[in-house]
């Protein structure tokens, strides 16, 4: 059975892919949907939902499209999410996989920087980043890998421990392979489906922290994101709930969909692994 | 009265329509008496594992059992429920895996393990468990019960282990005791006392049902042999029958198979008739000279003192039980083990004491094929990709790797539709085969085969090993050959090594170290060998 099909065969992949599928594609679509700047003001202010035609979930404290925010905000909140998990992923995969195959002083120098950025919660850490720099996206997407590649790279190191004492490992140095390229070309290939499947995992976490620090006004203040909706209504949660309730749901829906899709990825790469 | 009757037993693995359905035994009949042995032989898929299981009711949720009748003695088995089969379990029907090290769990002790049945069926007072476990271990050989009772299977060699398996199976008196593949896992010494301690258990009046994909093995214990071949009878009748007077071609393509001296220099499998002349001695020209290696890990002298030389064209056999350190030697051979000690030349170049880098643009010059093909292969890889690896190291170049992948392929008896297979696409004597093709990619000075066919069935080792001795001969091959197995040795070697605890202690040609053997160690191992009793 192809990988693809083993994929199609788990629900949670499906539903996954679904949503991502769908707020990837109101991202992409953003400027086509939304033209302009999703901060101009649109109409009159703390407009309710369903309302107005035009304005469907209404608008702000300042007159804001809330819709199109929304919209805007999904591409922020997936470029973070995906560029952080990115970093982290191949950071993280790199060390550990160099640690693993190295093994001696190397492995212990690597996996002491390893703790150290694993005994500070990731959270603060990108908070102190972001205050000490400029927010912008770069800095953002920086501060949050910051906090998340510590994961890949445990993983990373505990596969290849075990993948480099194989025989095909002794079959590729018994040829005469270079360790460098037994190191890329042999191990850390086939010691990545683990490290994907928990990506997933790393992008949903990007997400929130991305939230979150905008919610501090730690984001970038020239992009909308969920993150500083939320706190833009926070201001008024009693008389307008919805400004906040409305991209609290959206971040749900995207950190659910993350997960789920995880999920498939994880049934599809671990079965794989098992008929190996 | 029989004490199982099985009568047209019939298993089926249900697949989602009828015709997928998987046959994986068909028509097989037989009865075990009191103090009797039926041995059921055949290679891998043949259905033996299956009637083995079904015979303990642990066919598995998707298999349809059916038969005439099944009875143990009075009782029809073929209408059992899971409780029932509880019952009947380690009661009367004891079961002995193949693996002693998997089977028995490795966080409870001996003596917890042992003592499962007693408990659960509840034979004998909570008090009482302790010395009859003991008195259990005591009867199936294992030395000092008091102190193996309380460790723990990792710490038993892997005969105590399947002694220990074979106590637990025969712990609640079964009438019929079931072994499959009792000795596979085991070297032949071993493997010779095991054969003994359950021809004592067939001496007792158990019914025996021997398991084994080995004829030699079967041939001294039973008194009955079926040869199943993908679920059907082949073959069917007593040892002396099967062996003298054969009646399927399977079943003397099988015998004839079966590698030993008198086979050297002949084609086992029959599809490649060569001729029987051995090769000329020419000027002994070395190859791979090793003298005084030592290796030794922490207290344990794994490689001690060993010596040896082999020539262009020749194929050295070394021979010895797991645990001799024979594999730790071909891994020094291969350079992936430095010796304490020691010298390895090769072309009277130095190669053991290079620095890796140095040895590195060497290493195409010492090529292995491993026991385990699949796993030498990176599993994402495909055949191109294996042996067009190898071509890449020596800068083969790329404009004619293709045709020289094919070209290899077609040495090894392969041709280009397997050139995009991935090795778990393949069986097992292919995978075998693009091991040796990519191990031949880089034009070897020496060719270190470790195990290469234990893992085969007897007609698949017959094609490799024929296979092997064609590109010996075609191709004026050099090889360092390490197996446990005498028989193959014999077959294929032009002078053997025998290597015991780390020494090698008797060295010379085949036929006179193996048929009139002067150290006691060697001497041991001949006359543990299964022997097929043909004249």
């Amino acid at each position: 059975m192809s990988a693809l099909a083993r994929f199609r065969r788990s629900p949670e992949g499906v539903i996954g892919l679904a949503l991502l599928t769908v707020l990837a594609l109101a991202a992409l679509l953003a400027p086509l949907l939304f033209p302009g700047d999703p901060l101009r003001i649109a109409g009159p202010p703390l407009l309710t939902p369903f309302t107005d035609p035009a304005l469907p979930l209404g608008t702000d404290r300042l007159g804001r499209n809330v819709l199109a925010g929304l919209v805007h905000g999904a591409r922020a909140s997936l470029i973070v999410g995906l560029a952080a998990a990115l970093v982290a992923v191949a950071i993280g995969s790199l060390v550990g996989t160099l640690a693993g195959f190295a093994g001696g002083l190397v492995d212990e120098a690597l996996m002491r920087v390893v703790d150290a950025f694993q005994i500070v919660p990731g959270f603060l850490l990108a908070l102190a980043f972001v205050s000490v720099l400029q927010p912008t996206l770069p800095v953002v997407v920086t501060a949050i890998a910051l906090g998340a590649w510590t994961g890949p790279a445990r993983l990373a190191r505990a596969e290849v421990l075990s993948i480099r004492e194989r025989d095909y490992v002794a079959a590729a140095r018994i040829i005469g392979m270079h360790p460098l390229e037994i190191a890329l070309r042999e191990i850390l290939p086939n010691a990545l489906p683990p490290v994907l499947a928990l990506s997933a995992v790393i992008v949903a976490g990007a997400i929130l922290t991305e939230a979150a620090l905008s919610f501090l006004g730690l984001g970038d203040p020239n992009i909308v994101t969920w993150g500083s909706m939320i706190a833009e209504g926070r201001a008024v949660l009693r008389s307008a709930p919805y400004l906040s309730i409305v991209p609290g749901i959206a971040l749900v829906l995207t950190v659910i969909g993350t997960y789920l899709l995880g999920e498939g990825l994880a049934a599809m790469l671990s079965r794989r692994e098992r008929q190996a | 009265m029989a004490l199982l009757d099985v009568k047209n037993l019939s298993i089926r693995f249900a697949g989602r329509s009828a015709a997928e359905d998987v046959h994986a035994v068909r028509g097989l009949s037989f009865a075990v008496e009191a103090g009797q042995c039926v041995a059921i032989v055949g290679e891998s898929g043949s259905g033996k594992s299956a009637t083995a299981r079904a015979l303990v009711g642990l066919a598995g949720p998707n298999a349809l059992v059916e038969a005439d009748h099944l009875l143990l003695g009075a009782t029809n088995l073929l209408a059992f429920g899971p409780r029932d089969w509880r019952a009947v379990r380690g009661r009367q029907i004891g079961f002995v895996l193949q693996d002693a090290l998997v089977s028995l769990d490795p966080l409870r002790t001996i003596g917890a393990e042992v003592g499962e049945t007693l408990r659960e069926h509840r034979l004998v007072p909570r008090t009482g468990i302790k010395p009859r476990v003991l008195e259990l271990l005591a009867s199936v050989g294992i030395p000092d019960p008091a102190q193996r009772h309380d460790q723990y299977a990792h710490q038993l060699s892997g005969g105590l282990r399947q002694r220990a398996l074979i106590a637990s199976a025969i712990s609640g008196e079964p009438g019929i005791i079931i072994a499959d593949e009792p000795t596979t896992a085991l070297d032949v010494i071993v493997q010779a006392q095991i054969l003994r301690l359950l021809s004592e258990l067939k001496a007792d009046g158990r019914g025996l049902i021997l398991i084994s994909h080995d004829l030699a093995v079967v041939s001294r214990l039973a008194d009955h042999i079926i040869v199943l071949r993908h679920g059907e009878v082949v073959e069917d009748g007593t040892p002396e029958a099967v062996f003298q007077r054969p009646q399927a071609d399977y079943t003397k393509a099988l015998l004839a198979a079966i590698p030993s001296g008198r086979t050297r220099g002949q084609s086992l499998s029959g599809d490649a008739p060569r001729s029987a002349a051995a090769s000329a001695a020419k000027a002994a020209q070395p190859v791979l000279v090793a003298s005084g290696l030592n290796k030794q890990f922490g207290q344990r002298h794994v490689v001690n003192d060993v010596s040896f030389t082999i020539n262009k064209g020749e194929t050295v056999g070394l021979v010895g039980a797991s645990g001799s350190g024979k594999t730790t030697l071909a891994r020094i051979v291969l350079g992936l083990e430095r010796p304490q000690s020691g010298t390895i030349t090769l072309n009277g170049a130095p190669w053991s004491a290079l620095p890796e880098h140095r040895r590195r643009p060497l290493r195409p010059r010492v090529q292995l094929v491993a026991q385990d093909p699949l796993g030498s292969f990176d599993p994402r890889h495909r055949v191109i990709d294996i042996v067009g690896e190898a071509l890449e190291i020596i800068d083969f170049p790329a404009a004619g790797r293709r045709a020289e992948i094919l070209r290899l392929l077609a040495s090894v008896g392969l041709d280009a539709v397997h050139l995009l297979r991935r090795p778990r696409e393949l069986s097992g004597g292919q995978r075998q085969r693009v091991a040796i093709a990519r191990a031949l990619a880089t034009r070897p000075s020496v060719l270190i085969c470790d195990e290469p066919v234990s893992a085969l069935d007897v007609s698949t080792q017959a094609q490799v090993l024929d296979l092997l001795a064609g590109l010996k001969r075609d191709l004026e091959l050099t090889m360092l050959f390490v197996s446990h197995d005498l028989g193959v040795i014999q077959h294929v070697s032009d002078r053997v090594l025998v290597m015991n605890d780390g020494r090698i202690v008797e060295e010379g040609l085949p036929d006179i170290v193996l048929e009139q053997p002067r150290h006691p160690y060697t001497k041991a191992l001949v006359e543990a060998l299964p022997r097929l009793p043909v004249g």
